[in-house]
C-alpha cells in the first residue's frame, strides 16, 4: 500500500445512469460491497467501480446518510440527539417507494447500520396496519384463495392472538 | 396485473420481520401471500397461545419450526375463584415433551394456570441447552423437587418466576442445587412458597449474580436477613421483602434503612407480609424513587400507610389493602400525580360488617387527583351510581374498571336503585375500556349500555346480575370486540346463547356457571358449531341422566382449530357433532 494516509483517499463509484462520485475511502469501508470489491483487488483500484444495481437517487441519499453519520460521530457532544433528528428528517423526506428503493440499494452495498435504519423504519410503517396495506406497501399479490386465507385467519385469530391479560 | 415493484430479498424480508414482534402484526404478515407466510413462519421466534386448548403442539411445531419463546395459559380465570374443579386440565406435559423434541434452541417458556408436574421440570432442565426464562403463573402439580432439577442443570437461567403458584414445598435445599459457578441469575420471585429456604445459599446466590434485577423473596425469609441481602444486590430494582416483622431493636432498623438507601436503582417494592408498623419507615429513603408498591399483604393502619404513600411521588401503580380507607386515597390522590393502577383489595371479605372505612368516595377521590389514571380494582361494601357517574365522567382514560361490591346484588346505597346507570356511565365515558368487572344489583338494563356503548370491550365479568335473557342479548350482539365472557349466577340461558351462537366463533370463550342454559341448548350447540368446543361440567353426573331441559352447571365454550379435547376427566363431556356426549 502506498503512504499516503486512509482517509485521504478517494474512490470513485459509477451509478447505473454512468453517474460519478467521489468517495472518501473512510466511507466507502461502510459500503461493504465496494469494500470487498476493493480488498479483492490486486493493485490499487484507480478506474471507477461500477455500481449495476444501483441509481443515482439512492447512492446519493446513501453517501448523504454515511457523510452525515460519520461527521456526528466525530463531534464531542449531543450526537445521538442530532442523529436521531437527521435520521427522522431523512425517513420522512422520502415516500415509500423511494424507501423501498433505498433498501435494495443499501442491502445491495451491504450498509449495515443504514439498513438497519431503513428496515426498522419500514416495520414501523406496516405496524399496526392492514394485510391490504401492507400487500400494496410492497406491491404484492395476494396468491390465497379466498377459502385458504380464511382458514388462516381463523388459525391466527384463535390460536395465536393475545387479548387483554388476565 | 399487480406485479410484485420491489422484488425483495429473502434476507431484507426476514430483517424487516425482526422488528415486528406483536402477534396480530405477525399474523397479518403471514396472510400477505404464500411466500411471506412460509418466510414469517421460519422466522417467528416468540408465540403467545391463549387457551392451550385452542391449538395443539402438534399444529404448533408444523407451523413454527424454529420457536424461542412459548406462551400458553391453561384453565379459565374462574379458576382464581375456585370455580374450576380440580382435575379439570390444562397440562402443561404434552407440551413440554412436544417441545423438547421439537424446540432443542427453546428458551422461555411462560405458563399460567396450568399443571406443571416434576417431571415436566425435569424435561425442561434436560432439554433445552440454552434455557432463561421460566414463569409460572398461577401453576399447580409441582414439588421442590422439580425446582431442584431446573437450578442443577440451566446453566443459563436467567428468569425463574413462581408467581402464585402452588408449590408443595418439600424443602428450602433446591436453591442450593445452584451450582457456584451459576451467576446469571436476573430475576428470581419464589414468593410463594411456604417453607424457609436455605439463607446461606440464597445469600450467596444473590451476591455472585451481578445482572440481578429482581428478588421476590418468601415470607420465611426473616427481616434480619434483608439487609446482607440487599447489600449484597445494590443494582437490584425490583424486591418482594419476606415478613416484615422482628424484634424492635435500633441497629435492625438502622441497618435496614441503610440498606435500603444503599439501592439507587430500586424502583419496585412488595412482600410487606406481618409488618410490624414501626419498620415501615425503613423504606422512606428510596420512596421517592418508587414507581410500583404491592402494599396487598401489608395489615397496617391507615395512618402509617398514608405516611409511606405520601413520600411516593413518582407512584404509578399501588395495590393497597382497604385499610387505606377513604381518608388515604385522599391522600393518594393528593401525592400521587403519575397513578396509573390502583387495586384495592378487601381485609375481611367474609365480615358481615365494614371494619374500615372505606367508601365509594375513596375512588372518587383518585379518579379526581390522578389523570393518568387508567387501571382500577376496587373491592368495597358500598356503592352509588352518582360516584361512578363522576368517576367516568373525571376519568374517560379508564381502559380497565373492575369494582367489586362484596355483598352480591347490592343497590345504590342512596337511592336503593339498581347501579345500572353508573356502569352505564362508565361504559359510555370511557371509550377505551377494554376490560370490566360489575358488581352489585343490575338489571339487564346494565347490558343495553354495554352493548350500546362498549365497543372496545374485550373482556367482561358477570356475577349475580342482569333479568334475563335480553341481558346476554344485549351483550353478545353489541360488544363488537368481545373476547372473553364469564359470568356466574344470572339467570341467562337458552334462547339469547343460541340466536348469538355465530358470536362465539368471534371470541375466545365464554364462561357460564349457575345459569339457566340448558343440556339440550349446549347439544344443539355443539351441533352446529364445529369450530368450537362445547364443554359441560357436572359433578353431580352424566348430564344425560337428567331431562334435557335441566340446566347444566358450568358451561364452558371456546374457539379452537384442534378439535375436542382428549384429556377430560370424567365430570367434563364435550357436546361435538358427532357425539353428543362422550362417556370417559
Amino acid at each position: 500500500m502506498s503512504g499516503i494516509s486512509d482517509t485521504e483517499r478517494m474512490i470513485t463509484l459509477k451509478t447505473v445512469e454512468g453517474t460519478l462520485f467521489d468517495v472518501k475511502s473512510s466511507i466507502a469501508k461502510d459500503l461493504k460491497t465496494v469494500q470487498a470489491f476493493i480488498d479483492d483487488s490486486d493493485d490499487d483500484v484507480t478506474s471507477p467501480i461500477p455500481l449495476p444495481n444501483v441509481f443515482t437517487r439512492e447512492l446519493s441519499r446513501i453517501l448523504d446518510y454515511l457523510n452525515n453519520h460519520h461527521r456526528f460521530r466525530s463531534g464531542i457532544e449531543k450526537a445521538d440527539e442530532e442523529m436521531a433528528r437527521y435520521d427522522a428528517e431523512f425517513a420522512k423526506s422520502m415516500s415509500h417507494e423511494e424507501l423501498k428503493a433505498l433498501i435494495l440499494a443499501a442491502n445491495y452495498l451491504n450498509v449495515k447500520d443504514l439498513l438497519e435504519f431503513l428496515n426498522q423504519t419500514v416495520a414501523d410503517v406496516i405496524q399496526n396496519k392492514s394485510v391490504e396495506f401492507v400487500r400494496n406497501f410492497f406491491g404484492i399479490e395476494n396468491d390465497y384463495t379466498p377459502e385458504e386465507e380464511e382458514k388462516l385467519r381463523n388459525e391466527n385469530e384463535w390460536a395465536f392472538n393475545g387479548v387483554e391479560q388476565d | 396485473m399487480k406485479k410484485a415493484a420491489y422484488s425483495f430479498p429473502e434476507e431484507v424480508l426476514e430483517h424487516v420481520f425482526s422488528f415486528i414482534v406483536s402477534d396480530k402484526d405477525r399474523s397479518s404478515i403471514s396472510l400477505v401471500c404464500k411466500s411471506w407466510y412460509e418466510i414469517e413462519r421460519w422466522c417467528r421466534r416468540k408465540v403467545f397461545v391463549g387457551n392451550c386448548y385452542a391449538v395443539s403442539p402438534p399444529i404448533l411445531i408444523k407451523r413454527f419450526p424454529e420457536l424461542r419463546s412459548v406462551t400458553l395459559k391453561g384453565k379459565p380465570h374462574f379458576a382464581d375463584f375456585n370455580l374450576v374443579p380440580e382435575g379439570w386440565g390444562g397440562f402443561a406435559c404434552p407440551w413440554i415433551r412436544a417441545m423438547a423434541g421439537a424446540y432443542p434452541w427453546l428458551e422461555e417458556i411462560r405458563l399460567k394456570r396450568m399443571v406443571v408436574s416434576d417431571e415436566s421440570l425435569e424435561i425442561i432442565a434436560k432439554s433445552f441447552r440454552n434455557f432463561k426464562v421460566l414463569v409460572l403463573s398461577s401453576c399447580e402439580g409441582f414439588t421442590t423437587e422439580g425446582l431442584a432439577a431446573i437450578a442443577a442443570n440451566c446453566r443459563n437461567l436467567r428468569e425463574l418466576d413462581l408467581r402464585e403458584s402452588e408449590v408443595e414445598d418439600l424443602s428450602g435445599r433446591w436453591l442450593s442445587d445452584f451450582p457456584d459457578s451459576y451467576t446469571s441469575l436476573e430475576s428470581l420471585n419464589i414468593s410463594c412458597l411456604g417453607n424457609e429456604v436455605n439463607l446461606l445459599a440464597l445469600e450467596r446466590l444473590v451476591s455472585r449474580c451481578p445482572n440481578l434485577k429482581t428478588l421476590r423473596l418468601n415470607r420465611a425469609v426473616p427481616l434480619d436477613r434483608l439487609p446482607n441481602l440487599l447489600r449484597g444486590a445494590p443494582q437490584l430494582a425490583e424486591l418482594g421483602t419476606g415478613a416484615y416483622t422482628s424484634e424492635m431493636r435500633p441497629d435492625v432498623f438502622s441497618n435496614l434503612a441503610e440498606a435500603f438507601a444503599g439501592c439507587k436503582q430500586l424502583k419496585t417494592l412488595s412482600g410487606f407480609w406481618d409488618v410490624l408498623p414501626s419498620y415501615l419507615p425503613a423504606v422512606n429513603p428510596i420512596c421517592s424513587q418508587l414507581i410500583s408498591l404491592n402494599l396487598s399483604y401489608a395489615t397496617v393502619q391507615s395512618p402509617d400507610l398514608i405516611k409511606l404513600v405520601s413520600l411516593c411521588e413518582k407512584l404509578q401503580k399501588l395495590w393497597v389493602l382497604d385499610y387505606i380507607e377513604d381518608d388515604g386515597l385522599e391522600v393518594l390522590a393528593a401525592s400521587c400525580k403519575d397513578l396509573r393502577e390502583l387495586r384495592v383489595f378487601p381485609s375481611d371479605p367474609f365480615g358481615l360488617e365494614p371494619n374500615v372505612a372505606l367508601t365509594e368516595q375513596g375512588l372518587v377521590s383518585v379518579s379526581e387527583g390522578c389523570p393518568k389514571l387508567q387501571s382500577v380494582l376496587y373491592f368495597c361494601r358500598q356503592m352509588s351510581n352518582a360516584a361512578l357517574n363522576t368517576i367516568a365522567r373525571n376519568r374517560p382514560n379508564l381502559t380497565r374498571f373492575r369494582l367489586c361490591i362484596i355483598e352480591p346484588r347490592s343497590p345504590d346505597y342512596l337511592t336503593l336503585q339498581p347501579l345500572d346507570d353508573g356502569f352505564g356511565a362508565i361504559v359510555e365515558h370511557c371509550k377505551d375500556l377494554r376490560r370490566l368487572s360489575l358488581s352489585g344489583l343490575l338489571t339487564d338494563r346494565v347490558f343495553e349500555y354495554i352493548g350500546t356503548y362498549g365497543k372496545k370491550l374485550e373482556m367482561l365479568s358477570v356475577a349475580f346480575a342482569g333479568d334475563s335473557d335480553l341481558g346476554l342479548h344485549h351483550v353478545l350482539s353489541g360488544c363488537d370486540n368481545l373476547r372473553k365472557l364469564e359470568i356466574r349466577d344470572c339467570p341467562f340461558g337458552d334462547k339469547a346463547l343460541l340466536a348469538n351462537a355465530a358470536k362465539l366463533e368471534t371470541m375466545r370463550s365464554l364462561w357460564m356457571s349457575s345459569c339457566s342454559v340448558s343440556f339440550g341448548a349446549c347439544k344443539v350447540l355443539g351441533q352446529k358449531m364445529p369450530r368450537l368446543n362445547v364443554e359441560v361440567m357436572d359433578e353431580s353426573g352424566p348430564p344425560d341422566s337428567r331431562p334435557e331441559s335441566s340446566p347444566v352447571e358450568k358451561l364452558y365454550v371456546y374457539r379452537t382449530v384442534a378439535g375436542p379435547r382428549l384429556d377430560m376427566p370424567g365430570f367434563v363431556w364435550t357436546m361435538d357433532d358427532d357425539s353428543a356426549l362422550r362417556i370417559s
